[in-house]
């Protein structure tokens, strides 16, 4: 049995999480990992077969501010938004004294043509710890059921 | 008029047309002069099907084709297309089967692409079946010839392509000999689609002159800048091309200096965690970036510690499909697989520095849709003869393909 003040805060994460990516909020956004938190982005097909490439890999948050800083300064691409709709996380007690955290996502993207289309499918698999009273992500992994990307995926999803 | 007989301005092909980025009539040629025509077409890597029977399924041109080892080892490949109704034969991208049986009408082909078997040939009970001038061996799938260099699968349509060493010529087996030296393992694949022509994709990773510009992550980090000095070097046709970048020699300031007229030098801009852009040299030559381009559709590349390779798998004028990848040495140390993986960020969609290559072809495709009189300009690194460049201020190999391609697809011939 799942206490209830532990789902609400794990829906308070990712609601933030999503509200701060969406909007750009950068700091804010970051702010919801630890320090060692790890973050990777792989399709679905890779996952299943074992394999360990995928299309973005932060072994720690200062390998994420980075990633997000080159899209912010550096990287050259299409303005776009992007919008995430998220489902309930579903939420278990790991061995290792974790949170387990699932939760599927649908992000559309807009871009200068002014349409919407489905940019990627598919869901988190993370694991998430207190702290200060809150929950913040340990690590994160965005498995895509979508194998294909549409032109280029600058900013983490 | 049709763009079949667009007009090529210059001989050295310094102009190219841009009907060649647009035309519905120049993509179906090329499907039949290019990937149909005497060339080699990447199809895989032997890694990806280490034991008779692994298969995987792959594009030459759009044609879909299934690669298949054979129970005597041999790399087969076929196109996935039932001779029976043209239903498609192999259903998932890789798996691994002891035959392959059509689930429309259940003929059944070996792992070479033979028929071996048609339910009810003979009919029932007397009646129906096929007739008795059916021939089993007339019905085979569609062949590609197979020839394998250091674990790389090509094949071919058509009977005058040249044997594959030929083919790849001295100067690009130099270049994959050195990254495909061990056995390898693959780490992972990306596909990426891009709303554009396909050529345009190959000039853009040809193109030396764009790398220490658009990629503001690399010149910024010293990973591709035209002050650290390399080469483009062609083979004797022209055709393909090994691009190579030294690592960065002299200071910092030397490259802040040359870039003094451009705003791609990013002083302000630095890492928090600096691994990505500190790639050890392995091979000892000082070689940072090397690109192999093999024509029409192949990209081999070793960007310090990271190695993959790069289909190209066209879909229409406007579309094509990246196909990625990534590998590692079966022999690495738990540390340098580490960096294998962590320098991939620097490639692929999510790529720091590969992203805006797909960019880039996007921003051309949107701009020429009604531009079909007008040329593209390639005189950097000079005009006239086409030939190796010891510098990397240059756009020389792609009037190479651009030559090749021109007599490939006999413009102006009907």
């Amino acid at each position: 049995m799942i206490e209830p003040a532990l789902l609400e805060a794990a829906v308070e994460l990712y609601t933030l999480y999503a509200d701060h990516l969406d909007n750009f909020e950068w700091p804010e956004w970051l702010d919801l990992f630890d320090a060692n938190a790890s973050y990777r982005v792989t399709t679905r097909d890779n996952e299943s077969r074992g394999l360990p490439a995928g299309i973005m890999l932060c072994a720690n948050r200062a390998m994420l501010e980075d990633r997000v800083n080159a899209a912010r300064f550096a990287n050259v691409y299409r303005q776009h938004y992007n919008r995430h709709i998220l489902s309930q996380p579903r939420i278990w007690l790991r061995e290792d004294g974790d949170i387990g955290a699932s939760c599927s996502f649908a992000v559309m993207q807009t871009d200068q043509d002014g349409a919407a289309f489905i940019f990627a499918v598919g869901k988190y698999q993370d694991a998430l710890a207190w702290q200060d009273e809150r929950l913040i992500f340990k690590a994160k992994a965005v498995i895509l059921d979508n194998s294909r990307v549409t032109t280029s995926m600058p900013i983490p999803l | 008029m049709s763009a079949l007989s667009i007009d090529w301005p210059s001989t050295d092909f310094s102009r190219v047309p841009y009907a060649v980025f647009v035309d519905p009539e120049i993509y179906a040629r090329e499907q039949e002069r290019i990937f149909k025509g005497p060339y080699w077409c990447y199809l895989a890597l032997e890694a990806e099907i280490p034991k008779p029977g692994d298969y995987v399924v792959v594009y030459v041109g759009d044609a879909p084709v299934v690669v298949a080892r054979g129970r005597d080892g041999k790399v087969n490949a076929f196109v996935n297309r039932c001779a029976h109704r043209g239903s498609t034969v192999v259903r998932a991208l890789q798996g691994h089967a002891d035959d392959f049986t059509c689930v429309y009408h259940h003929w059944r082909y070996d792992l070479e692409g033979h028929l071996l078997s048609v339910p009810f040939q003979r009919g029932i009970a007397g009646q129906g079946g096929m007739p008795p001038s059916f021939d089993r061996k007339c019905h085979n799938l569609p062949i590609l010839r197979v020839e394998t260099y250091r674990g790389l699968a090509f094949g071919t349509f058509h009977a005058d392509a040249p044997p594959l060493t030929a083919y790849l010529g001295p100067k690009m087996i130099e270049g994959i000999d050195r990254i495909f030296r061990k056995p390898i393992e693959i780490l992972g694949y990306q596909r990426q689609r891009m709303p554009s022509n396909w050529k345009l994709y190959w000039e853009n990773i040809n193109d030396p002159y764009h790398a220490g510009l658009l990629h503001q992550m690399a010149t910024t980090f010293g990973l591709t800048r035209i002050t650290q000095g390399g080469a483009v070097i062609l083979d004797e046709h022209k055709r393909h091309i090994r691009n190579y970048y030294y690592y960065e020699k002299g200071a910092r300031e030397v490259a802040a200096a040359a870039y003094a007229q451009t705003k791609v030098f990013h002083d302000n801009l630095k890492l928090e965690d600096t691994s990505i852009v500190s790639p050890i040299d392995e091979f000892g030559d000082g070689i940072l970036l090397d690109m192999i381009a093999i024509f029409p559709c192949l990209f081999i590349q070793q960007r310090g510690n990271g190695l993959l390779t790069r289909q190209i798998r066209p879909k229409s004028p406007d579309e094509f499909e990246l196909y990625w990848t990534y590998f590692a040495y079966a022999d690495d140390t738990p540390e340098l697989r580490q960096r294998r993986l962590q320098q991939a960020n620097m490639s692929g969609p999510g790529g720091l520095v590969a992203m805006e290559d797909g960019e880039s072809g996007v921003l051309v495709q949107r701009a020429i849709k009604r531009q079909m009189e007008h040329h593209s300009v390639l005189e950097m690194g000079g005009v006239g003869p086409i030939e190796d460049h010891h510098h990397l201020c240059t756009e020389v190999s792609l009037r190479g393909f651009w030559l090749n391609y021109h007599a490939a697809m006999q413009f102006g011939a009907g």
